[in-house]
């Protein structure tokens, strides 16, 4: 019996648990998934985040990142067309990178669909910026998603249980065989990651039914996320535009609130007639590269073998494919599974 | 009859939706030392174009030079473009959305006229077309729909706000506007058949369903214009039909499945759309816009109109050029009234 545990329970945990659960509960007579968190949806950062597929402005420093945000991307374009689309918190969504000059197209132009540059028409509408590119992309709600995938865990057996793991050794003491540490920007409190910082981002939610695109301004003097954005959520529209390392503060606090307004008011003035909904903080996961590695651990006599998918900012994006890799490590487990032609 | 430089000419508007309103607000900018009255039956919601989904995307009116049209879609395409980059723009109705008018074989016209008004014009990419197998070639573009519920009270808002007046009635015949107006604009819709004993003019009648799918962000159009998703500010518009000659206000329940039917094979999770509501609208279709004077005459009594009716389906996409046409119009039988009469030479 096989007995694999995922700890954390956002985008990351429960797409490794389903993708893994997907591919060898049919294979492997006894395997057992199980998730432990200490948050479950509401409450983790997926929820907080706007849910739009879009990287980082330049190549990521491991290639293979490349890899698996189009792989992400062409995973939930195939989806699109199902009916249970909206269900899963999936929609397409076009709009607007904006710039105050001229800048290279970004390495995901081919992966999003119908990139282009802006006409001059276009960049009339935004009188602070000169120009931008428009491109359709998609939207994965979070909390839309997440609830999609606990359904999807919960029809095929699999259970949950909210605890906070102080270890890895008390995982491995209760029998597990396999540990996936998926607890993003808290990994470092199970093992320690200099490498890993809160990039805390506070959102306000607001009920703008009337506007259909997302529109992403960039400042390449403030850096990433600290420019105002508006996206367009299955229902709500998410306005952001704050980012700050290495903050820890859970709440939501005025001054961020008022750089977001007033930099979304001046972006789109129809805003000042939207209602908000509410207001959210949460935490990046930073990281300058996404750790996804196999590392065996030895507790007493038990050998367990743990595996670290923990990434930056756009987890959304890099989830699915990282899941691929992950089982192509568990592959090696066994050598039963090699005969396995994934 | 003689007017003085000073007289106030008085205006009677038939019909209030969006080309008796939009006449009306031009009218009152454009030509001053007028009264404007706005005479209708039926007000918003109940007009033809609070059933319409507002999409700026023109037809072609076989009997109208391709220039004329362009310049009444572009004037139209221009004025809500203002609307919608301003803080008014949910206030009026007027949204953004972008989308793709898709073919099932290559058209002969692979770039429409109305190409370089609409914003960011291309051809859909084989990926894009990837999500529509049955069609083989598509439009990409970004446009403006302009929803009548929220547009037209902001025009009668304009009205009152430069002093015209608003009056429930029903005319039936045009000369009950004699000698209390000196102009009259007509803007009645299929009101004309009537009105103006014009039998050019004919229902086109169109059905829709107005559902709950907030997650539908593009507009979706089939090129042959008979099915069609159309996302608005608080609901999405499925279509249609085009029952020529069909007077039936009342929805077919048969018909309201069968749009479903057609909009789902398009955009697969509207079978996740909900509170469907069922609306009919009868399109004043007519072979081209009918646009012109024509002064009445009856023993000694003489009654200018302005005929300004007979969009069919592109009302909206039309409406504000083909006013800003029928006010110079009324500008000019403003003229003919001001200019004092000859006097005869015996």
């Amino acid at each position: 019996m096989m007995r694999v545990v995922v700890i954390g329970a956002g985008v990351i945990g429960l797409s490794t648990a389903l993708c893994i659960h997907e591919r060898y509960r049919s294979v492997l007579q006894s395997l057992e998934v199980m998730v432990y968190a200490d948050r479950f949806t509401p409450l983790t950062t997926t929820d907080v985040a706007a849910g739009l597929w879009q990287p980082y402005l330049s190549e990521p420093s491991n290639p293979q990142e490349a890899n698996w945000n189009q792989q992400t991307f062409n995973y939930l374009l195939s989806l699109i067309g199902s009916p249970n689309a909206a269900n899963m918190g999936l929609a397409l969504v076009s709009g607007y990178n904006l710039f105050r000059e001229a800048v290279p197209d970004p390495y995901w132009k081919d992966i999003v669909l119908g990139f282009r540059k802006l006409t001059v028409r276009e960049l009339d509408m935004f009188p602070d910026y000169s120009y931008g590119w428009f491109n359709t992309s998609l939207i994965l709600e979070g909390r839309k998603y997440l609830q999609w995938l606990t359904e999807r865990l919960t029809e095929r057996g699999v259970k949950f249980f909210l605890r906070k793991v102080e270890s890895f050794q008390e995982v491995a003491r209760e029998g597990a065989d396999v540990i996936i540490n998926c607890t993003g920007v808290w990994a470092g409190a199970l093992q320690p990651d200099p490498l890993l910082q809160p990039g805390r981002g506070q959102i306000i939610k607001v009920d703008a039914p009337w506007l259909k695109h997302f529109i992403i301004t960039h400042d390449p003097e403030r850096g990433i996320y600290k420019s105002p954005y508006i996206i367009p959520g299955l229902q709500a529209t998410t306005l952001g535009g704050i980012f700050q390392l290495g903050n820890w503060s859970e709440t939501n606090n005025i001054p961020d609130h008022n750089t977001i307004w007033e930099g979304c008011c001046r972006l789109e003035p129809t805003l000042k007639d939207a209602k908000i909904i509410g207001e959210w903080s949460g935490f990046r996961p930073v990281r300058p590269q996404v750790r996804l590695e196999r590392e065996q651990l030895c507790f007493g006599s038990s050998n367990t073998e743990g595996m670290f998918p923990t990434q930056g900012s756009n987890q959304h994006l890099l989830h699915w494919q990282a899941d691929s890799l992950l089982l192509n490590h568990l592959r090696s487990l066994c050598p039963g599974w090699l005969y396995l032609n994934k | 009859m003689s007017f003085g430089p000073m007289d106030t000419v008085r205006i009677a508007v038939v019909g209030a939706g969006v080309m008796g309103l939009s006449t009306a607000v031009c009218i009152s900018n454009m030509v001053p030392g007028c009264s404007i009255t706005v005479i209708s039956d039926k007000f918003t919601p109940e007009t033809t174009s609070d059933v319409a989904a507002g999409m700026l995307i023109p037809p072609t009116y076989p009997d109208t030079p391709i220039q004329k049209q362009k310049q009444w879609f572009k004037d139209t395409f221009d004025h809500l473009f203002a609307i919608v980059n301003s803080a008014e723009a949910e206030d009026a109705g007027v949204i953004m959305v972008s989308g793709w008018q898709i073919f099932r074989s290559i058209p002969t016209e692979e770039v429409p006229y109305w190409a370089d008004v609409v914003l960011g014009f291309r051809k859909m990419t084989k990926d894009e077309l990837k999500k529509f197998p049955q069609h083989v070639f598509g439009h990409a573009f970004t446009t403006l729909k302009c929803e009548g519920p929220a547009y037209l009270p902001w025009l009668q808002k304009r009205v009152k706000g430069s002093r015209g007046l608003i009056l429930t009635q029903r005319i039936e015949d045009l000369w009950e506007l004699h000698p209390s107006f000196d102009i009259v604009v007509n803007c009645s819709g299929l009101g004309s058949r009537q009105l103006a004993g014009d039998s050019k003019i004919f229902p086109v009648r169109g059905q829709v369903l107005k559902v709950q799918a907030p997650w539908v962000k593009h507009f979706i159009r089939d090129s042959s214009g008979l099915t069609y998703i159309y996302p608005g500010v608080s609901n999405v518009t499925l279509g249609g039909t085009r029952q020529k000659g069909d007077w039936n206000l009342s929805p077919d329940a048969e018909i309201s499945k069968e749009i479903l039917s057609r909009c789902c094979a398009l955009e697969p999770s509207l079978r996740g759309a909900y509170d469907l509501r069922e609306k009919v609208g009868l399109r004043p279709s007519r072979p081209g816009v009918r646009l012109e004077k024509e002064l009445l005459a009856q023993g000694s009594r003489r009654l200018p109109v302005v005929h300004h009716y007979g969009h069919g389906s592109g009302g909206i996409a039309m409406h504000w050029g083909t006013a800003l046409e029928a006010t110079r119009l009324v500008n000019e039988c403003v003229q003919v009234l001001r200019t004092p009469a000859p006097k005869s030479k015996l």
